[in-house]
């Protein structure tokens, strides 16, 4: 279930590739406290989705996130309401 | 002599958003008028916020002929124009032996960062092939203190701190120090910033700590930092000097502390604030009780303030409640490598005139900072002794501790 979704997998591996960790190593339930994200690493990581899927992130929702499940379902949101190529992307 | 000696403030200078000079920085100060508004200096519409605090009074035709500005980033410029504000105000005339006793220490974050961002953007989205040949002298971060150094002819010794937000107490601190120890017997000192450029703007978007709207140190609402740019001054000089030759002494500067919270690039750490003050007080042979006004470092950010207000309660303990404490980056916006100069220059008029500036902008209280923190409207404060913080990011901290001058 987890490999059937693309943007879980765009979020696991955006997180993963910021804490330098096997994606299969970073859990959908867990928060992004317990993965030892601190708030540089989360811009870091915002910055990463922002860039691959080609969508803006607000600030407010930024601050608002504090699970990886969170995260995958702000930037569904996003992608849902961005314009057609943005979400080819991440189709 | 016996001891180290004492170091009197009897010049300053300023340019910022609120003021053309410290006279106007003062008044606007003491009038709680905020110098924020939509960006004018660069396009804004493809960035996150829109707001800063621009020194959109300052026109650099009138300080320099168009010669004279080739070799001139604007920070330099900002730097040039506040020590001649500064140097004047003193009332003091250099010989050629006093010049060479004289100290120019500067702060910048930036250097001349439009410079070279008007540069890569030539080379890389224009396709120039060449950079101009003047980038290198106008980017570096000392420029300020070598132009101020070359204008007026000042041969002592002349460096720039760049510590992020604290670089001008480091400036500032490190010249005090010089001049107490007999290193030096003059010193002009501060520091400028001109954080204005697309891409640096771009920058701190991603970092998300700029704020939308304002600035709103300590209030519960607050939505992060503001950008200001700007320049401080300040001439120091031995107390016994500047009293035999009739100086007007706006304070003394009596203390300075410094610390690294080796904690973390962007969180603050409170412990490491707390060291900083501490060191200060310590340094300048004060006591907490003595102490009635601190200006903040009050960025206005969600993690800034309720870890400087744990560090004032931690340093002050129960004098915390009697404290003032403001931030007047609510008028001047956070001007980064001049921020602890444009500060120093409001701790400095706020122990001479008696009156402590505002926190502008403020709307309700946060209980995370529950300090007195003057919300809107200055207050008249006759106080012994005043602190000025600056906490940079990358942990390094840079306390200047002042002292009124009755009594003296």
């Amino acid at each position: 279930m987890r490999m059937a979704d693309p943007l879980v997998q765009t979020v696991l591996s955006a997180i993963a590739e910021v804490k330098h960790v096997p994606p299969e190593e970073v859990d959908l339930d867990a928060s992004l406290a317990d993965l030892g994200l601190d708030s540089l690493d989360t811009v870091t990581m915002l910055f990463e989705l922002e860039t691959r899927l080609d969508i803006a992130i607000p600030d407010e929702a930024a601050k608002s996130v504090r699970t990886v499940r969170d995260v995958v379902d702000g930037v569904r949101r996003l992608v849902e309401s961005s314009p057609p190529q943005a979400a080819t992307s991440a189709s | 002599m016996t001891g180290p000696r004492r170091v009197a403030i009897t010049g300053l200078g300023a340019v910022c958003a609120i003021g053309r000079n410290a006279g106007e920085t003062w008044a606007a100060m003491v009038e709680g008028r905020c110098g924020i508004g939509r960006i004018e200096s660069v396009d804004v519409s493809g960035i996150r916020f829109q707001n800063g605090a621009e020194a959109r009074g300052f026109d650099a035709a009138a300080h320099f002929d168009p010669q004279q500005l080739d070799f001139l980033d604007r920070f330099a410029q900002l730097a040039l124009v506040a020590a001649r504000e500064a140097l004047a105000d003193s009332g003091l005339r250099l010989t050629p032996e006093l010049a060479e006793r004289t100290a120019v220490y500067t702060g910048s974050c930036l250097g001349g960062q439009s410079t070279e961002d008007a540069g890569f953007a030539d080379l890389y989205r224009k396709g120039r092939s060449s950079m101009h040949p003047l980038s290198v002298p106008r980017v570096m971060a000392n420029a300020g203190a070598s132009h101020i150094s070359m204008e007026l002819g000042l041969t002592g010794p002349a460096c720039t701190f760049s510590t992020a937000c604290s670089s001008a107490n480091h400036a500032i601190g490190h010249a005090f120090w010089l001049v107490r120890a007999g290193h030096a017997d003059l010193a002009l000192t501060g520091g400028s910033e001109a954080p204005f450029s697309y891409a640096h703007l771009k920058a701190w978007e991603a970092m998300r700590v700029v704020s939308p709207d304002t600035c709103r140190p300590f209030s519960a609402d607050r939505r992060g930092l503001v950008l200001g740019e700007g320049a401080g001054m300040l001439v120091l000089e031995p107390f016994d000097t500047a009293v035999a030759r009739g100086a007007r002494i706006y304070a003394e500067l009596a203390g300075f502390g410094m610390s690294a919270d080796a904690h973390h690039l962007t969180q603050p750490s409170s412990a490491g604030a707390a060291r900083a003050m501490r060191l200060a007080l310590e340094d300048a042979g004060l006591a907490v009780e003595q102490v009635g006004y601190v200006n903040a470092h009050g960025t206005g950010t969600r993690a800034n303030d309720p870890s400087e207000t744990r560090a004032i309660r931690d340093v002050f303990g129960p004098c915390a409640d009697r404290v003032a404490v403001s931030s007047t980056k609510s008028m001047h916006g956070h001007a980064l490598g001049a921020a602890g100069a444009l500060e120093a220059v409001a701790t400095t008029l706020a122990l001479h005139h008696g009156t402590v500036p505002p926190t502008a902008n403020f709307t309700s209280a946060d209980p995370e900072c529950d300090l007195d923190v003057v919300p809107n409207r200055a207050r008249v404060l006759r106080t012994e002794a005043a602190l000025s913080n600056s906490f940079a990011f990358g942990g390094l901290n840079a306390v200047l501790a002042f002292r009124a001058r009755a009594g003296a």
